[in-house]
């Protein structure tokens, strides 16, 4: 072990200061209750008693800053070496893809060695051995620096292709190598320029070959042998047996399936069509790299179908598209969309429903699509059978012709029905030329209308399928490089029992299969297009990656110039990989002493572990000291509860905040309410006229309130008071939260009592004008139905009390308004009551009592008055307008009667009376 | 409202303490002469102006003496008035150990047991604190009462016991734990010295007060308010023990001096002893 920075290790001098700090502060002293200080205050301490720290907790303490002192001085654990060599140093990393399994290996083995070397004081050269992606031999890196050697070496990275020997032996040769000792981390792996290294080395002091385990070098190859199956091959140098798992994946990632291996053997790997159409690459688990991973390029496997339908085509059960989707989606990757989408994007084949090819510019782009080499397939239908009908000579009569396969005859053939001798016909066996040979045919699949193909000579030619009358069920033809193929029945079951048929999918199937034989030669020039990095994913191809020729890609090896990966156009990409026409792999002769890569391990610095490991000693003896002092558990408690929150935030979000645990006291009884207006004069009247008002109606009704509440509407919740009073007062601001709270009070039931408190009256008559605009104001926004004043004839004149001079408070003679009748949105009860009579003050009862505040102009008649308007707000609030209803008791009597005026003569009435009677 | 703990409390307290009454047992004292007691004292011919109602008919109609009217005189029992002061300060509720019961607690058990010897005698018992303070009760059944006004007293009770308007012939106990400055003991004594009543001290101290049995540094918050850390308190046992006693003496002292009776009990000993003493010392064996 050495230290890289030792002067810190004089830190330790602060030990003894420490032992001598923790021994003088005294210890934190305990908590004890006494009766009384009045003895201990005339002891007099004797001594200090600061040593009292026990001596672990000392120990602990010193034990944890000497761990830290000696973590800061950046110890490093060397490994034991018995490198004796004294000279400076070469290093031949091998970085081809063959380096990819051992990477971190060899990197670390490399520092290790360079690290030895420089403790010695020799300087270190290292040599690249795979040309870097501009194509390059890699310049040598020479230095004598630890830090300049592990940055450089921590930068590099595995290339994808093999290493160059012979290039490798160029940079050796302009190297003077009579002083060096070299060792090469060489892959193992034999290539026809290994003597020309040989010889470029020979020139060196000493030669030393670090190898690894070759077993690790793993090549696979896949890809469709001559009898069509897929073939896959692992192959490893000098390796007896290995098992393996080859996967075959997606484009898009997944695993269609995984196949177990040996290696060497040759393995047949078996995959479903549909799979199979899937397919995008062959790689081996858990060992990722170029060499490992096998592409398939896209052409040739993925044959999208586009469909194209007319709206009402997807109708389930009914359209033609719904038949074709459930058909297709087994089959193939398929779009859907209009005509200009669908050819946008690359298909192998468009099919058509009745009537979806209309429009001159749709046929045409189909139809130069189909030139290119599509396959269109369509099925017929009404729209077909009467584009037959009008006159041939019509503009659009050429593509019209041009999408058909054959020329059909007007209108369509109906077979069997309540009107015709015939009978739906049965399928013939398929001919051997067409492509659905020897499918098995239902023989419930029959056909009851179809459209009819011109009898011409040729006619025949196009023929796939046919009826058993020998009319063609489905006829096809060649257009430029694509074909067009004709259903002659529609896609849905109307006209025949076929797209309800297993057959349906299968011809389909057939067909789709059918339409990558037909797909045009590529472009002779292959562009690289995305190749593999180390990691066995695909990247932009390196600078120096250079085009291939499509007829030499099956005798291209992988290079720098062509790395593994696709070529070609984005669609229809052919790939290359490491495999490819390599030859078998072989091991090389060493290139000089053999050694091991064991214990070539570089410096491990231990600072971090010991740094740690303090800080954990400091932190247990925090706990401890925590808990000698009797704070563990507040601590602890506290601890989780700032943890709490943040555990709890996300469900906090997304539930409805929790019922309160307890019930707010207004919902245990009935109370009143008043809204603070924040002055203190104002809202102490209206609790006291709120208190007097429930004392006199607990006392003369059958109501029994509580005390009154102070309320902020918008802050508390209005939910438990069925009357809420509001005095206006002249400072009184909007305030939009209260607004929505107050709509909301009212929109359930509430009634709102509104008092300008007498303002313009005798009793405070400057200010009128003011307290208006704010009761203007604040009412701003609030939902307050038509208003009209209160008579003796509303309700409220009677829910209690029956009132007929006037509705007084402190002042008499004020008008008081109320929603106008025959609002049937709450029940005809009027959810605001607005006046001026300042009736808290003729209500309000002191601590003692007494009335503190006279009416105006006076008399007990007006306060007893005003108390009992006050009851009849009371019960309007709480029972409604039930009292108006009463009122009408002896009309709706008078009426029963009028009805009825003698109850012997209802025989209905009479049969009742009796039931009930016994 | 009381607590439920305070109601459960009071019935075995007033149980425990009519135990402690019954060892007790203050006698009555007969006054030998007439007066308003129960007992007969004499026969007296009726005088002038007497109320009818004072004449004892039967005897009058056995007298010898022709027209001459009897009246039946009873002897005066003058019951002497009990009144104790329980200290209700809070430095009083303190035990060292939770086996042993808090000063407070063994003072209200002393002063039931006082009382409830004293209203067994047919004597007057009352306390010096509550709702009723200074206001003294006869009858046995008056004891439950005491119990709830010392158990529930308020906590604006005064620190001293209130002197003023002390019925003459009473016997005033305070008991306390007396750790007071030395000078307000004097000067409440003195008081009490002036009053025509005769004072009876009871310390109740804990074995924790006695003797300080505490090690290490400590941080003392004394229970009647203000701090006071103490390094190394083992050293200073020896000196806080001879403080204590120093302190006491000077509380005998002060009682001595003044005629005060003093009897010390400690909260680890059974009251007994010390309430057979008190009693003694109020003249219980006459």
């Amino acid at each position: 072990m050495i230290l890289l920075s030792p002067l810190l290790l004089l830190g330790l001098l602060a030990l003894p200061a420490l032992w001598w700090l923790v021994r003088a502060t005294p210890p934190a002293p305990q908590e004890k209750s006494f009766p009384s200080l009045l003895l201990l205050k005339r002891l007099t301490a004797r001594r200090e008693d600061a040593a009292r720290s026990p001596l672990w907790l000392l120990i602990l303490r010193i034990a944890a800053v000497a761990l830290v002192i000696f973590g800061l001085s950046r110890p490093v654990l060397v490994p034991h070496t018995n490198d004796t060599t004294n000279g400076p140093l070469l290093i031949v990393l091998d970085d081809g893809w063959t380096s990819i399994p051992h990477w971190n290996e060899r990197v670390a083995a490399a520092l290790s060695l360079g690290q030895t070397a420089l403790r010695n004081g020799n300087p270190v050269t290292v040599v690249h051995a795979a040309r870097s992606s501009d194509g390059a031999m890699p310049e040598p890196f020479t230095t004598q620096d630890g830090h300049a050697l592990s940055e450089h070496l921590e930068h590099l990275h595995a290339r994808p292709w093999p290493v160059d020997r012979s290039g490798l032996a160029g940079v050796l040769q302009r190297i003077d190598l009579s002083e060096k000792h070299v060792v090469v981390l060489s892959d193992g792996l034999s290539s026809p320029d290994d003597a020309t290294l040989q010889t470029a080395l020979g020139k060196s002091r000493s030669r030393q070959d670090m190898r690894w385990n070759p077993c690790d070098i793993l090549r696979l190859a896949a890809g469709p042998g001559p009898d069509g199956a897929l073939h896959a091959k692992v192959e490893a140098l000098n390796c007896p047996s290995r098992a393996v798992t080859i996967r075959a994946v997606a484009a898009n990632g997944g695993t269609l399936a995984a196949f177990p291996a040996q290696i060497g053997e040759d393995k047949i790997l078996t995959l479903p069509a549909l799979l199979r159409n899937q397919l995008d690459h062959f790689t081996l688990e858990g060992m990722a790299g170029p060499a490992t991973t096998v592409l398939l390029g896209d052409a040739g496997h993925r044959r999208p179908v586009g469909l194209l339908q007319t709206p009402g085509d997807t109708t389930p059960l009914i359209g033609s598209a719904f038949f074709l989707n459930h058909a297709l989606d087994t089959l193939s990757e398929r779009r859907n969309g209009d005509a200009n989408a669908l050819l946008g994007s690359s298909l192998s084949v468009l099919v058509a429903t009745d009537g979806a090819l209309s429009g001159d510019q749709t046929r045409k782009r189909v139809l130069e699509w189909v030139r290119h080499g599509g396959m269109l397939i369509r099925f017929a239908g009404p729209g077909l059978a009467a584009e037959q009908s009008p006159q041939q000579d019509d503009a659009s009569a050429e593509t019209q012709d041009a999408l058909l396969p054959v020329a059909l005859m007007n209108g369509m053939r109906q077979l069997g029905g309540p009107m015709s001798w015939g009978k739906p016909q049965t399928l013939e066996p398929f001919p051997v030329s067409s492509p659905f040979a020897d499918l098995s045919i239902p023989p419930d699949v029959t056909v009851s209308r179809q459209v009819l193909a011109k009898p011409e000579t040729g006619l025949q030619d196009h023929v796939w399928a046919a009826l058993a009358d020998g009319t063609p069920l489905v006829t096809a033809r060649t257009e430029g490089n694509g074909e067009i193929v004709l259903f002659h029945v529609t896609a849905s079951p109307d006209w025949s029992n076929l797209p309800i048929s297993g057959l349906f999918p299968q011809m389909l199937e057939r067909l789709i299969e059918r339409s990558a034989g037909v797909a045009g030669s590529g472009p002779t020039d292959l562009a690289p297009w995305r190749m593999l990095d180390s990691d066995g994913g695909l990247v932009m191809p390196p600078q120096a990656a250079r085009s291939i020729r499509a007829a030499d890609l099956s005798k291209t090896n992988v290079s720098v110039t062509h790395p593994a990966g696709l070529y070609g156009p984005a669609h229809g990409t052919r790939a290359l990989n490491v495999s490819d026409h390599a030859p078998p792999l072989k091991e090389e002769p060493l290139l000089g002493t053999r050694i091991t890569p064991d214990g070539a391990h570089p410096d491990r610095p231990i600072g971090p572990w010991l740094l740690a490991a303090g800080l954990l000693v400091l932190l247990v003896d925090f706990v401890l000291s925590l808990r000698r002092r009797g704070l563990l558990g507040p601590v602890a408690a506290l601890l989780v509860l700032i943890a709490m929150p943040q555990a709890q935030a996300q469900p906090a979000t997304s539930h409805p905040p929790a019922l309160p645990a307890s019930a707010p006291q207004a919902a245990l009884e009935t109370r009143l309410a008043y809204v603070l207006t924040g002055h203190d004069e104002v809202d102490e009247a209206s609790k006291e006229g709120l208190q007097g008002l429930s004392d006199y109606t607990s006392a003369r009704s059958s109501a029994a309130l509580g005390h009154p509440d102070g309320v902020t509407p918008g802050k508390d919740d209005l939910a438990f008071y069925p009357l809420l009073y509001w005095p206006i007062t002249a400072d009184a601001q909007p305030d939009a939260d209260r607004t929505k709270a107050l709509n909301a009070f009212m929109d359930h039931g509430g009634i709102l009592l509104i008092d300008q408190q007498g303002a313009g009256t005798d009793m405070d008559a400057g200010s009128g004008g003011a307290v208006r605009a704010a009761l203007k104001r604040v009412t701003d926004g609030l939902i307050i139905p038509p208003l009209a004043r209160l008579t003796d004839k509303h309700v409220l004149g009677h829910t209690f009390y029956l009132l007929h001079s006037g509705f007084p408070g402190r002042i008499n003679g004020q008008p008081v308004y109320v929603a106008r009748n025959g609002d049937e949105a709450n029940d005809d009860v009027s959810p605001v009551i607005i006046g001026n009579g300042d009736w808290a003050h003729a209500w309000a009862v002191d601590a003692s009592g007494n009335h503190p505040y006279s009416v105006l102009p006076g008399g007990d008649d007006q306060r007893t008055q005003a108390y009992r308007f006050g009851v009849n707000m009371v019960l309007y609030a709480l029972t409604g307008n039930y009292k108006s209803d009463q009122a009408h008791y002896p009309e709706m009597l008078r009426r029963l009667g009028q009805d009825n005026p003698d109850g012997q003569t209802n025989t209905g009435s009479t049969d009742e009376d009796e039931e009930d009677a016994p | 409202m009381t607590a439920p703990a305070e109601r459960l409390a009071l019935p075995a307290l007033l149980l425990h303490a009519e135990k402690i009454a019954a060892s007790l047992q203050v006698g009555t004292h007969g006054r030998r002469r007439a007066g308003s007691g129960e007992d007969f004292w004499q026969f007296r011919p009726y005088h002038a102006g007497e109320p009818a109602t004072s004449i004892d008919w039967r005897q009058s109609a056995r007298s010898p003496i022709e027209n001459t009217f009897w009246v039946r005189e009873r002897e005066r029992e003058n019951a002497q008035s009990l009144l104790i002061w329980c200290d209700p300060s809070p430095s009083m509720d303190w035990r060292s150990a939770a086996t042993l019961p808090t000063k407070r607690e063994r003072a209200q058990l002393c002063t039931l047991a006082l009382a409830g010897a004293a209203l067994r005698g047919g004597e007057r018992a009352g306390l010096l604190t509550g709702p009723e303070a200074g206001r003294a009760f006869a009858g046995r059944q008056i004891l439950g009462r005491l119990g709830e006004a010392l158990l529930h007293s308020s906590p604006t009770e005064p620190d001293l016991p209130p002197l003023a308007g002390l019925p003459p012939q009473t016997d005033l106990v305070l008991i306390s734990d007396f750790l007071w400055e030395e000078e307000r003991i004097e000067a409440l004594l003195k008081q009490c010295a002036n009053r025509p009543v005769r004072t009876h001290l009871l310390c109740i101290l804990d074995p924790g007060e006695r003797t300080l049995n505490q090690t290490g540094r400590i941080r003392f918050s004394g229970l009647e308010g203000g701090v006071l850390t103490l390094p190394a308190v083992e050293s200073l046992g020896a000196a806080y023990e001879q403080a204590m006693s120093a302190h006491l003496d000077a509380l005998r002292k002060s009682a001595t001096h003044l005629h005060v009776d003093c009897v010390m009990h400690d909260t680890s000993q059974d009251p007994l002893p010390a309430l057979l003493a008190l009693h003694l010392a109020m003249g219980g064996g006459r």
